[in-house]
């Protein structure tokens, strides 16, 4: 069976004990077919032949995708395969990751089991509010083609997607929930972080709340990035209680990234009764497995040691699986807490950071 | 070691230092005290000496040798000729300064302190709190050696989050002198004038880079950048290398990498790194390796972990690097095109190493000058400027002098 539908077996039937030579089939695999993957690793001087353990994958930075195309230059022709780019926006760099996906069904795959298992668990089908552009309004944006592949598996007429690459429509969005309240109709909001702080700020100034009815969830994304005052993760799940009603376990922030095709949910008392005490700790799919990883050695940390986020993604199958983040995070017993972004150049003696600067250059 | 005040224990000193300053010493007299108190910190085994960089070393996880050898280059020109050269040309200043001085470099802010004392001031200093001890030792030293001298200078240290101890020391003095870039400064308004974050460089120009010199140049650039683990606005980040041929500057490249190499192994770097500067010496280098998998004209020469980095870089323009001996190098084809790669750092350069002679030297002065540059220094001395350095555009330097 070709590695590909190895992958997508798992996705359908995940065994655990096959995961660690399942991820080194796949390390294989993109040794021989991703050109840039194979020069990185012989830099390293690690070959699959002497790879004993999933644990030594090499991980390939984040940053890599805004250099080089980590596809099999075979699979990038195909006419199916969608490209996506990332925002370009992290830091002030201006040039944009680029994610060849060579078998979209498998990130689809990948997607939507983990989108039923942590949204919608309860098996509801719902309207569905997009207050980020769907894929007809920028598919070069990962974020879209979930949510439009979201609205596919999940929803029921009618849904409606309020924005698009330049502005969010809150007035509609708005109208949209208040029907849905009046047909006593739950709905499903998907977005990121910072449309929610625009519906949120839009519903505060009008002094109003609507009451959405019971089974109405959202998943929000992308936290701090893009907005004017920053909502952390606690107030977006308490304004999403006070302004519309919802249930703080039906709040779901999502943690995903153009460069993998698997992404990660908090755990709430909805989508994993008993296992969501304390603090909000998000889970990955069987058949992804993030680490913390020590920037200085690139091991894997011992559970529960802050280090970069790093994950190796089987449904990255035909790119790379073994993705390092830029984010610092714990894992601990599989779960996750992530921490925030690595801000390039902290507090420094009299020297001038790279923050610094590049905060000058933008003024 | 920790010296925490209570406001009104500033306020207190305030007082006491400015009956210090209604009782001046003449500046001759002080340049005497200071030249005896420095020629002791620059003997290794001086006591307090060995006790701050023992207590450094501890704190913010540097090694000793490379403790000793930037504090040396930060002494060096503090001799008793400069000392005694200085001090006919200080103004009188009888008035009370707040110092606020940054972490991570130890002595940061010496030649300001020293301008100070010699022309009457009082100075009430705040330490970081990430490095409290340097200033600490060198106040008792020079109390030890004249009391009234020593009753000019007092030493506190609070973290930056104490605004209520800031705000009392703002009140207390007559103005503030901040380093770095605090925020809880920033915030303060009236009577503040500061030396911001800025970044250095240095230039090889094309006979030195191609010529029997260039070994020497690369051994004393990469003291430049190791010295204080490159924090300080002395450390060069960049080294543009005038060539005819990019394959010269990566050779130069390769020779100072060597070069680092070997310091690395005599100055050893910290043997522990704080998570978000690992994460950053790691970007930076993944980076470069990723675009030079890219085939961008890119090289990466690197010592074991994150210890130590050189960057080929050919095309870039300056701009910083998370310090932590990480140094980038590009090739210029002329001193044209090094004054485009400096533009976006213009007003935020503070020194310039020049390893060339004659006529290029002339020209350099002359860029230098365009885009603000204090200190154009010989390659292996930017940590050591002279007692008349202008730092910060020399606005400290020209309020202390009478005449330059």
């Amino acid at each position: 069976m070709a590695i590909q539908e190895q992958v997508l077996s798992y996705i359908h039937r995940p065994d655990p004990e096959r995961f660690d030579s399942l991820a080194i089939d796949v390390f294989r695999h993109q040794y021989v077919s991703v050109p840039a993957y194979r020069r990185y690793c012989e830099g390293l001087g690690i070959s699959p032949k002497r790879l004993s353990s999933a644990g030594e994958i090499p991980m390939v930075s984040t940053v890599a995708f805004k250099y080089t195309s980590l596809c099999a230059p075979a699979s990038e022709k195909s006419p199916r395969a969608l490209t996506f780019l990332t925002s370009g926006t992290t830091g002030g760099r201006d040039r944009r990751g680029r994610h060849v996906v060579a078998r979209p069904d498998i990130y689809r795959a990948s997607a939507v089991a983990h989108l039923r298992a942590m949204m919608f668990p309860d098996g509801a089908q719902m309207r569905m509010l997009a207050i980020h552009p769907t894929r007809d309004r920028m598919p070069e944006s990962s974020l879209s083609t979930m949510i439009t592949w979201c609205i596919e598996e999940f929803g029921q007429a009618p849904s409606l997607c309020v924005a698009d690459r330049l502005s969010l429509d809150e007035s509609e969005a708005l109208g949209f929930l208040e029907r849905a309240a009046s047909d006593r109709a739950a709905v499903c909001i998907l977005g990121t972080t910072a449309a929610y702080a625009a519906i949120f700020r839009k519903l505060g100034a009008h002094g109003d709340a609507i009451v959405m009815p019971p089974r109405s969830r959202m998943m929000d994304t992308g936290g701090v990035k893009g907005q004017a005052t920053p909502l952390d993760a606690r107030e977006v799940v308490a304004l999403a209680r006070e302004l519309l009603g919802i249930d703080p376990a039906c709040v779901i922030n999502e943690y995903g990234m153009t460069e993998l095709c698997s992404q990660l949910y908090d755990a709430t008392e909805f989508n994993a009764p008993g296992a969501a005490a304390g603090e909000r700790v998000k889970l990955a799919p069987p058949w992804m497995r993030p680490v913390a990883i020590d920037p200085v050695s690139l091991r894997h940390l011992p559970d529960g040691t802050r280090g970069l986020l790093g994950f190796i993604d089987l449904a990255n199958v035909d790119s790379v699986s073994a993705v390092l983040t830029e984010d610092f995070g714990i894992v601990d017993r599989g779960r996750v807490r992530v921490l925030g972004r690595a801000i390039a150049g902290g507090p420094r003696g009299c020297a001038l950071s790279v923050a610094q600067f590049e905060r000058a250059a933008r003024a | 070691m920790l010296n925490l005040p209570t406001t009104g224990q500033v306020a207190e000193a305030a007082r006491s230092l400015r009956a210090a300053i209604g009782n001046p010493i003449a500046p001759p007299q002080v340049a005497d005290i200071l030249a005896t108190v420095l020629t002791r910190w620059r003997l290794r085994e001086f006591a307090p000496r060995r006790a701050a960089i023992t207590q450094v070393s501890r704190h913010l996880g540097f090694s000793i040798p490379l403790l000793d050898e930037s504090l040396d280059a930060v002494l060096a020109p503090f001799t008793r000729d400069a000392l005694s050269n200085l001090a006919p040309r200080v103004a009188a200043r009888r008035e009370l300064l707040g110092f606020v001085m940054a972490g991570n470099v130890v002595g940061a802010g010496l030649h300001e302190v020293v301008l100070a004392l010699l022309a009457g001031a009082g100075l009430l200093v705040k330490t970081a709190s990430r490095e409290p001890f340097f200033f600490a030792e060198f106040a008792n030293t020079v109390a030890d050696e004249d009391v009234r001298l020593g009753g000019r200078l007092r030493v506190f240290t609070w973290a930056r989050e104490r605004r209520d101890l800031t705000a009392a020391l703002r009140d207390a003095t007559d103005w503030l002198v901040p380093y770095g870039d605090d925020s809880t400064v920033a915030a303060l308004t009236g009577g503040v004038v500061g030396f911001g974050s800025r970044l250095s460089a240095a230039v090889v120009t094309g006979e030195t880079a191609r010529g029997a010199p260039a070994a020497e140049t690369a051994r004393c650039l990469a003291r430049d950048v190791t010295l204080f683990e490159q924090l300080g606005c002395l450390s060069p980040h960049q080294v543009f290398v005038e060539c005819r041929r990019p394959e010269e500057a990566a050779r130069f490249a390769k020779s100072l990498g060597r070069a680092m190499g070997d310091l690395a192994s005599r100055l050893p770097p910290p043997p522990r790194l704080e998570l978000e500067d690992a994460a950053a010496l790691r970007g930076v280098r993944e980076t470069a390796r990723w675009r030079a998998i890219a085939d961008e004209p890119v090289q990466t020469i690197e010592g074991s972990g994150l210890s130590w980095v050189v960057i080929f870089d050919r095309d870039a323009s300056l701009s910083p690097g998370p310090g932590l001996r990480c140094v980038r190098v590009s090739a210029i084809r002329n001193l044209a095109d090094l004054g485009a790669r400096l533009a976006q750092a213009r007003g935020k350069v503070e020194a310039l190493a020049v390893a060339g002679e004659g006529d290029t030297m002339l020209k350099m002065r002359e860029l230098s000058a365009a885009i603000g540059v204090s200190w154009l220094a010989e390659p292996g001395m930017m940590q050591s400027p002279p007692l008349t350095w202008r730092h910060g555009g020399g606005w400290f330097l020209d309020r202390m002098i009478v005449r330059p």
